[in-house]
Formats: structure tokens, sequence, C-alpha cells
């Protein structure tokens, strides 16, 4: 029974926790410009990130090992401390993003320039975490968040239009663009790094020793995974189909939540809108948690410090402080007026060229007979494994020069 | 067991579980005759002085922006060590907080080396054969970890993809070569002269199948445990 409530409670986080503003922005601007031809990048997407989730929680339960004391003991300090300042320097861009996100919602509530509203949102996000624990820091957020179900609902039951024939027949054959190739491959490696963020691997596997999983919830571990992300994955796939169906036909490109928001309130008027917003808020609510957490875990991790949310601040200070210091780095570079939307895509883009730092020491670890024992990947397991970290290789040494040709996927 | 796979990078903590840092180096000691892997070694220089270059230049700089300890590191006996295990070094108690305690080293009579020099090192046969350091292999702590050998491949950082090591347990991904030999330590082995001096033939060495097995430190709370 506590393992069913354990799993059941891990799906509907996974579920709330599952898009941010990565997702918010990069999947109805593909749906709005390409209709349905990128829904087989997020369905790969979506599962490669479910497969590198449970072997991240895996490795966890089995090592006792987080992801970044994996990668620390793996590849060495000297190696190591590559991907490390990568990742943070991606974390703290992801958060400027996920920050401004904030901001643009609550934006759309009281009228107020968003950048009124960075510093206020910066110091909020900084006090939940000081003053929360680990369970009010994951599951607040992600039960806020589920209130964007609302895209996909109002898909099936608002009366709108869709073809699923269609959306169906393009995941498994997609019609590629005759042209613009280069713009194509830039929105569908965003796609990528939005759904297979490098921050959730750590936050997941850092999770699994906060609430002290031991090897008897590795079916909780494979349930989570399999179900949260596939059931998190309709409010996804719900974003992009219902902007290819709502925004492709009048070529517009939806520039800001607001009118990704009109496919809620076609289908339900003001309570759509309603819900909508106190979804996308809470998901980047979350995420925002997720990315500072994740930045301070790393840290923490890699150079042996104490760390933990539910720990008094007073007990992990270093901790504390790198989280702390990532927040006001991300709120910075909002105040230099780069555009919020720009960080979002670029950040994206390059969260997969850290992914294959983290994807291989993963690999390497989740085979390794003293970390693993009998938990050791499979065949099945370590040939999607490898096919997902082939796909990332690639598209981590395509991603800087299609940034730098289409200027951040235009 | 393998001193790069079992216990370099991995976690200190306390007996709450605590973090107190990480095993950033070892060193390790010869003297008469036998190799013996102590003490441990954890603290930002440790980890500055494996960038080389780099370390040496944020060295200098840290004590302008306010940290003065960049150069220190702090050392640990095995009379210190609870426990050591799979994850994890466990203190004794009296050592949860390792701020207080005295630092620098104390150079002992023999040969000394840090583990991050050692593997460095080339290894030659008497021909002038050159290979390389992939692992050193100990025995458990009792009191401290005796060096049992070296296990050497011909080119073990292009073989490793530039990680760290092999895992010496298998041949699946990452794991070690057919072709990895292994070095048994004895007196005659001598390290010298920035190499490690094999007396034999490396086409007389064992390979790394036939070297007594690794023997890793057990999971905490899982005793049967491969």
């Amino acid at each position: 029974m506590r393992k069913l409530a354990a799993v059941a409670l891990g799906v509907v986080t996974a579920i709330g926790g599952f898009v941010d503003i990565g997702e918010l922005v990069t999947l109805p601007a593909a749906g709005a410009t390409y209709r349905f031809a990128l829904l087989w990048v997020l369905a790969l997407s979506v599962v490669g990130a479910m497969v590198y989730a449970e072997m991240a929680g895996r490795i966890e339960l089995a090592s006792q090992r987080a992801v970044f004391e994996v990668l620390r003991e793996r590849l060495g300090f000297k190696l190591g401390v590559v991907p490390l300042l990568a990742v943070i320097a991606l974390n703290v861009l992801t958060l400027s993003a996920e920050i401004a996100g904030l901001a643009f919602v609550l934006q759309l509530v009281v009228d107020v320039s968003y950048l009124w509203l960075l510093i206020p949102i910066a110091l909020g996000v900084l006090m939940f975490q000081w003053f929360g624990n680990w369970k009010l820091l994951e599951d607040v957020p992600s039960f806020l968040g589920l209130p964007l179900l609302v895209i996909p609902a109002a898909l099936v039951f608002g009366g709108i239009g869709v073809d699923w024939g269609d959306a169906a027949h393009q995941v498994i054959a997609p019609s590629l663009p005759t042209d613009d190739h280069l713009l194509y491959w830039t929105a569908a490696l965003s796609i990528v790094g939005s759904v297979m963020s490098p921050y959730e691997w750590y936050f997941y596997s850092s999770g699994g020793r906060e609430e002290g999983w031991s090897l008897q919830d590795l079916m909780v571990n494979r349930c989570t995974v399999i179900l949260g992300w596939s059931l998190g994955s309709v409010l996804a796939f719900g974003l992009m189909i219902g902007s290819a169906v709502f925004f492709y036909p009048l070529s517009i490109s939806p520039a800001h939540l607001s009118q990704t928001g009109l496919i809620a309130i076609a289908a339900f008027g003001k309570i759509g809108l309603t819900l909508f917003l106190l979804g996308a808020f809470g998901c980047v609510l979350g995420a925002s948690i997720e990315v500072s957490q994740s930045a301070g875990q790393a840290l923490s991790q890699f150079f042996g410090w104490s760390w933990g949310a539910s720990r008094p601040v007073r007990d992990v200070p270093k901790f504390t402080a790198t989280y702390s210091l990532a927040i006001v780095a991300a709120v910075i570079i909002l105040y230099t007026g780069l555009d919020p939307i720009k960080i979002t895509v670029i950040s994206m883009i390059f969260a997969v060229m850290a992914l294959p730092f983290t994807f291989l020491p993963m690999l390497l670890v989740a085979n390794d007979r003293t970390y693993m024992g009998d938990h050791r990947n499979g065949a099945f397991g370590n040939a999607v494994g490898v096919f997902f970290l082939a796909v990332l290789v690639i598209g981590a040494v395509a991603a800087l020069p299609l940034v730098v040709i289409t200027g951040g996927g235009g | 067991m393998d001193v790069g796979r079992d216990l370099i990078d991995h976690r200190i903590v306390d007996l709450d579980g605590h973090d107190v840092g990480r095993v950033d180096d070892v060193w390790i000691h010869v003297a008469d005759g036998a190799a013996v892997v102590s003490p441990i070694v954890t603290g930002t220089g440790a980890l500055l002085r494996q960038l080389g270059a780099v370390g040496d230049r944020i060295q200098r700089l840290a004590p302008h922006v306010g940290f003065r300890h960049a150069d220190r590191w702090r050392e640990i006996v095995w009379d210190d060590v609870q426990v050591l295990q799979r994850p994890q070094v466990v203190l004794e108690p009296r050592l949860h907080d390792l701020a207080g305690r005295p630092e620098g080293h104390r150079p002992r009579p023999g040969v000394e080396l840090l583990y991050t020099d050692l593997i460095r090192l080339p290894v030659r046969d008497p021909s002038g054969r050159r290979m390389g350091v992939v692992d050193v292999r100990t025995t458990l702590p009792d009191p401290e970890p005796a060096v049992l050998g070296f296990l050497i491949a011909a080119h073990p950082l292009r073989r490793t993809l530039g990680l760290k090591r092999f895992d010496s347990t298998s041949q699946r991904f990452g794991g070690t070569r057919h072709h990895t030999r292994y070095l048994a330590w004895s007196p005659d082995v001598q390290i010298s002269d920035g190499a490690i001096l094999c007396p034999v033939p490396f086409t007389g060495l064992p390979l790394h199948s036939a070297a007594p097995p690794s023997a890793p430190p057990p999971m905490p709370d899982q005793p049967d445990a491969p």
C-alpha cells in the first residue's frame, strides 16, 4: 500500500513537473511553424528522457550515488569539472528563463511590466527554498501545475477539430519541410533540450537520497518514470498539437504565453484561461526550484559538501549559498536586457550540448558490476541508452554551428 | 580493491551521514619493500594541483579574493576511518569536523608519491617498452591497504576515452580490455627516475583476467551484494 501511494504521488508530481518554460516556449512555436512535423522529435525525446530518468533513479538506488557523485567518481576531478562548469552555467541560464517565465505569467494577472516583478519573484523562490522542505518543494508546484492539463483537455473535449490520425501518422512518418532545413533542425534540437533538460535527472536522482529510497523502491522508480513521464508528456503533446491546430493555419507563431492560453480560452472561456495561467505558474515555479536546487546539488555532490532541501540552512551553508547565488545571477542576466525568449531557446540548445557529458558516465556506471550488482543495464536498456547517446552526440556537435548560423533559431 | 575505482573521488562522511568532503587523493608509501596506501588526502590544494598550470594560477589568485586555503589539504590516516564502504569513507565520530585538524604532510622515509602522480608515470620493462597504469590494486584496509599490484595497459588514456579509469570488474562498456596486464607488486618493482620499472618483459606478465580478484569494499546494509 505504501508503494502504491508512493507511485501515485510520484506520478502526479511527474505530470505536474513535466513542463517548464522551455517547453512552454519551444513546443507551441514548433507546432505553429511546422504543424505536426516535429511531433516525432517530441516523442523520441520523451522516450529518451524516460530511459535516462529510470537509469538515474536505478543508479541512485543500487549504488547509493546521485548523478553528480557518479560523474565525479567516474570522470575524476580533472575531467569532471568541465561538465560541472557547463551544467552550472546552463542552470543559471535556464533559471533566468524560468524566472522570466514566472514574471510573464504574473504580468498577465497584475498588468505590470515583467521587469518590476523579477526581484519579488526571485525573493519568493529563494524564501520558499530557505524555509520549505523537500516534500513542499516537490509537491506544491507539481500540484499547482496540474491545471495545465486544460490544454490537452481543450483538444479532446473543447470542440477544437484535431486531425488525430494525421498527428499520429506524423509521429511515425513525418513530412520534413522542403526548405529552411537549418531552422527545422534547430527547432528539433531545442525540443530535445527542453524535454531532456539535464537538471531533471540531477534533481530526480537527488530526490532518491532526499526521500531515503532503498533497493526495495526499484519498482516505484520504474513505475514513476514510465507512468509519470508518459502522462506528463500529454501536456507537452497538447501544447504542440494545440498550437499546430490553432496557429499554423493562421501563420502565427505565439510569441507570448498569453497567446498559447488562447487554446484554453477557445474551449473553456475564462475558466480555461485561469486554469492555464495557474498551471503555467505551477509548472514554471516547480522548474525554477528544480533548476536552482540542482545547481546546489551538483556542486555539493561534486565537492562533497553537505546538501539537502529538508535540512536547516545553517547545516548546509555551501549548498544554500550555491542555489541562492544562482538565483541572483539569473536575475542579473535578465536585467542586462537580453530577450528572455532568446535566452530560453539558446539554453535549450546548449542543454543538448551538455547532455552527452551526463549520459556517458551514467551509461558506464549503469553497466558497472561493482556499482550496480544485479541491477546492471540489460541488453535492451543498453541498446536504447547507446542509441540516445549517439543521437545526442550528433546533436551536441551540430548545436553550436546551428545556433550561430540561424542566430539562435531565428 | 582498486584505488581509482573504490577510493579516489568517493564521499567522506561522518557517522551521521553528513558530508565531510571527498577523497581527492591518497599517498602511496613505499618502504622496506612494501607499498601501502596512506593517508587519505582531501582539500582544495589537492584538487587544484590536478589542474596543472590552471590550478597554480587559481592558487595564486585565490588569496586576493579572500580564499586563503587554496593551497592546503588535510590528511586522514586509516586509524581515523571507522569503516570503508563502497560509496563512502566513514570517519570516526571525533572527526566529523575536519576544520580543526592539523594540516600539511609530514614526510616519511622511503618513496612517497600521490596516486594522481603515480598513475601518470610510464611503466617500462627491461627492453624499454612502455605501458601506462590503469589502476592500483590493493587489499582492503587492515589497518591500511597494502598494494598488491598494478593494472597496466598500452594506452590507458586513449582506451578509457579520457575517463579516470576502467571498470576493472568487467569487459562491458568502459571495462577492462583483454590485453590489460597485471604487474604484481614485489620489491623488484621500482618506482624511480619518473617511471615504474617492471623487472620482467611485459609479455611475461599475466593478463588481467589471471590477476588476483579485486575485492571492493562492502555496500552499506547490503552484505550479500556482489
